[in-house]
């Protein structure tokens, strides 16, 4: 099974996810600060903003399914679900500015027609820009994937502590010599 | 295709017998609509432009109720075991699921709307329109919903979940019956046809997606 080999990958533990949350918000946030000196407002019932608003909110959601606690490969296989559902939301918010109208324009970079409106400064920019969040997105990716490591490291240590701290206690009997009470019987 | 049926019979007879949905989702919606419309101030007159959009508010928060519901038979009553036991394809069980929680929000949406047409003073002027979106957007909500109150799991947890979950995937729905019934119940706005297509996309969207992702999400019900 798919969902197996991924949960062989380690405590992936919807990382990226978390991390497309935190940029999902910033979007909104960084975009509702330059919306008030160009638009006047900070939020506006534009259907790029609400498809984006609900792409947040779908993701805050998958980060709550996944804190139902299951066995690794059951949480692997519904978040899985939750994530696929999620994406449909994906192409919605990029053709929104071209299937309905609103205060954004319509795409400039990635057109119907394959070729980009877009000046020389502004595009260096924007590439720049994009470059630049990608990298940030790596790193940041890769430390939180270390910690949840980190993380997996110490349960799996305090499991064998426990452990170990139970074998030494006096009461304790090995499971081989442990009498095993039949059912009815007297003592 | 029989399984189908079957599936969609005994739902239907369960809550036939036992009224579980109805007897909540009913006296909840029109809560929903008798607090609306003592929020907005029923005398400025402005309950009659803004009625669509608080009945499909009112059938949204009301579906939760239901596919919560029809998950939980399956709980109760082991499903994982019933299948493996009868060899029924898991995708005939879901298809009988949505069939079974369209039929329930069908129902809901007549007696609600009965009660919109009373409380806020609505007029029809496109029946086909308001009919037919009605239908898709129930088929829709019914196929998303299911999935995600499988994913949700039962329990207390789950009650509190499943909103958070389903409401942002009805959203686009919502938003799309709302522009169709606005079109069919006030001659304002026109253009109510282009947004039945809109909701009958998702709904195939919803239910092919359902029909890939029911069978593995079954193996741990």
């Amino acid at each position: 099974m798919a969902t197996d080999a991924c949960a062989a990958l380690g405590p992936t533990r919807g990382v990226t996810a978390e991390l497309g949350v935190i940029f999902t918000g910033l979007a909104l946030a960084l975009g509702m600060l330059w919306g008030k000196p160009i638009w006047n407002v900070y939020w506006t019932w534009d259907a790029r903003l609400i498809t984006t608003a609900v792409l947040f909110f779908l993701y805050i959601g998958y980060l709550a399914l996944r804190r139902i606690p299951g066995d690794r490969n059951q949480v692997a296989r519904r978040s899985a679900v939750a994530a696929l559902i999620a994406f449909v939301d994906v192409p919605i918010v990029h053709f929104s500015v071209n299937w309905w109208r609103t205060q954004h324009q319509q795409a400039t970079v990635l057109r119907p027609d394959l070729d980009p409106q877009i000046h020389g400064t502004m595009a260096w920019t924007l590439l720049w820009a994009v470059v630049t969040f990608h990298l940030v997105f790596v790193y940041l990716a890769a430390r939180r994937y270390r910690l949840a490591a980190i993380e997996d490291h110490i349960a799996d240590e305090e499991l064998d502590l426990a452990v170990v701290r139970r074998r030494s206690e006096d009461d304790f009997v090995p499971a081989e010599r442990r009498q095993v009470p039949v059912l009815g019987g007297g003592a | 295709m029989r399984d189908v049926w079957r599936v969609a019979r005994k739902d239907l007879l369960i809550e036939w017998r036992s009224k579980r949905v109805i007897s909540t989702t009913v006296p909840f919606s029109f809560m929903v609509l008798l607090l609306f419309a003592f929020a907005l101030d029923p005398d400025r007159g402005q309950l009659p432009i803004v009625a669509a959009g608080l009945y499909w508010i009112a059938v949204l928060l009301a579906s939760t109720m239901a596919v919560g519901r029809s998950v939980d038979i399956e709980r109760q009553n082991g499903l994982r075991d019933g299948v493996r036991l009868f060899s029924i394809d898991p995708m005939a069980i879901y298809i009988g699921k949505v069939l079974a929680v369209t039929a329930q929000l069908i129902f809901l949406m007549v007696v609600l709307f009965a009660g919109l047409v009373v409380l806020y003073d609505v007029e029809i002027v496109g029946a086909p329109v308001l009919i037919v979106s009605g239908v898709t957007a129930s088929v829709a909500i019914a196929s998303v919903g299911l999935i995600y109150a499988f994913l949700s799991g039962t329990g207390r947890r789950a009650d509190m979940l499943l909103p958070v979950l389903v409401l942002p995937v009805l959203a686009p729905i919502m938003i799309a019956a709302t522009q169709s019934w606005e079109a069919g119940l006030d001659a304002g706005t026109g253009g109510g046809w282009d947004w039945v297509g809109l909701i009958g996309l998702f709904a195939l969207l919803y239910v092919s997606m359902g029909m890939l992702v029911f069978a593995p999400l079954m193996e741990d019900a």
